[in-house]
């Protein structure tokens, strides 16, 4: 009875152990993770996707915990795969980075907007790929190793994809310099 | 210099666009999200309900990792069994219980590879430029392919090596042999005896392919493949990147031919599931639904 009762304290005490780590795991990455959905599925969908990533990483912590937040954007992309599908969510996947302009916009000056509207629309038009690994290394901020592990190619062919990505987007967008 | 300056201007105003830079205080909602995540029990209810927010695949999913542990006990005792006939560090790996096989028509094999094992095993990178890419059905899938075969696994072997030549990075193809296979589109050898060689992976290691994914598949084990023949990729050295040995991974004269996507590599696993390892998806049924005439295919 005593060794049950020890037994089980010993579970709990495990459980909790779990529920502290992975709480602090979850609060160091939620809002990255929003923030990637966001930036790719909308604000309709970004918080289900974001739940959806997290539950995948309850269920998987030993392997989460590990992969930190690149296996948390990998986890993304295909929770966000799976969210195709849906004929709703396709459309707001197709007009990703489309996305209203965050309250922060309001006060920004009208030149300035369409300035970023344009720069976005720019990044529309680069193949998916390139558009993944400027996203991951200028908006996510990853270096481009971990960007690599994220999109699950080699770091030397996302340098490679990384520098096509730029010299198409320099060539759309004109006169950077 | 120029380049750099480029880049950096590049950075900047492509920092500016983010959508979603300044997203305001979210603590709270991720506080109220975290609290459902603390009740697993709720959770498997979650799972369960028709019309959550889940998709069958990720129930999938979710629930063989709720059965992770007994499938890892089925893996360790596997590997006791197959530790003996491993042929570590030879060219050619496979699990060696071809034995077993019912050979004939190309899928009428008993033998099947665990899910959970084999997707875990699985390595990052698939040898397809269009990887990313996701097809809705298996006819679509099998429209962008020039090759669909059902055949039995036989083994792996390092493939070709591609170089970079800013970088001095390198990175391996793994190549998978099949047998007995059973063509649904597209022309192989008329050779009844040889084997389709099919890019299945990139990876960084240099070293060979990784003895757990030996393991992970049995010789014998159904594959489903939608493949095109392999890109040739640059030969010259003075190429950003370039294939330092064009014609590894299969026996002179063979052709070489790579995954079309993620969703175009798939193996018959047990309880009559399927699973897609460069996903990580698993789905009831049976490979010859996963056809271009079917309709399972992992999304």
């Amino acid at each position: 009875m005593v060794a049950s009762q020890d037994a089980d304290e010993g579970a709990s005490m495990g459980a909790a152990a779990d529920n502290f780590a992975f709480r602090t795991f979850y609060q160091s990455h939620y809002e990255k993770v929003l923030k990637y959905a966001l930036r790719r599925a909308g604000p309709e969908d970004a918080r289900d996707i974001t739940s959806e990533v997290f539950i995948v990483a309850w269920r998987r912590f030993e392997v989460a915990s590990l992969g930190g937040l690149p296996w948390l954007y990998k986890t993304a992309a295909l929770v966000l795969a799976n969210s195709r599908r849906s004929e709703r969510r396709l459309r707001v996947v197709e007009c990703r980075l489309g996305m209203s302009a965050p309250p922060s916009d309001d006060a920004d000056h009208a030149d300035r907007y369409v300035e970023r509207e344009r720069v976005r629309q720019a990044i529309r038009e680069l193949p998916h790929s390139e558009q993944e690994i400027i996203m991951l290394t200028i908006w996510e901020d990853l270096d481009v190793k971990t960007a690599a592990t994220v999109i699950g190619c080699s770091s030397g062919a996302a340098h490679v994809r990384l520098h096509r990505a730029r010299r198409r987007l320099a060539k759309i967008l004109g006169n950077i310099s | 210099m120029q380049t750099r300056k480029i880049n950096r201007r590049l950075n900047s105003i492509v920092r500016d666009a983010d959508p979603v830079a300044s997203l305001g205080n979210v603590h709270e909602q991720a506080e109220n999200d975290f609290h459902k995540l603390l009740h697993p029990r709720e959770w498997d209810d979650h799972l369960d309900c028709k019309d959550s927010v889940w998709t069958s695949e990720q129930k999938t999913v979710a629930h063989g990792v709720g059965r992770r542990g007994a499938v890892m006990l089925g893996a360790a005792a596997g590997a006791v069994l197959l530790c003996g006939g491993l042929l570590l560090g030879s060219d050619l790996l496979g699990n060696p219980q071809g034995d077993s096989i019912a050979r004939g028509d190309g899928i009428a094999s008993e033998i099947s590879a665990s899910a959970t094992t084999l997707s875990d095993a699985w390595p990052d990178g698939t040898s397809s430029p269009s990887a990313s890419k996701v097809f809705d059905s298996p006819a679509a899938l099998g429209a962008e392919s020039q090759l669909v075969a059902i055949g039995l696994f036989q083994g792996l072997q390092r493939g070709r090596t591609e170089a970079f030549r800013d970088t001095g990075d390198e990175r391996v193809s793994t190549v998978m042999i099949l047998s007995d296979v059973t063509v649904h589109k597209g022309q192989v050898s008329s050779d009844l005896e040889s084997s389709v060689y099919v890019e299945v992976a990139w990876g960084e290691s240099t070293s060979g392919v990784d003895p757990s994914l030996i393991q992970a598949l049995p010789a014998g084990t159904p594959v489903l493949i939608y493949a095109r023949e392999a890109w040739v990729g640059n030969t010259s050295t003075n190429s950003v990147n370039y294939i330092k040995d064009p014609d590894a991974g299969r026996p002179e004269g063979q052709k070489l031919w790579a995954v079309t996507a993620a969703q175009a590599l798939a193996v018959q696993t047990e309880n009559r599931t399927v699973t897609w390892p460069a996903m990580n998806i698993t789905l009831d049924g049976q490979l010859t639904d996963a056809l271009p005439n079917g309709s399972l295919i992992a999304k």
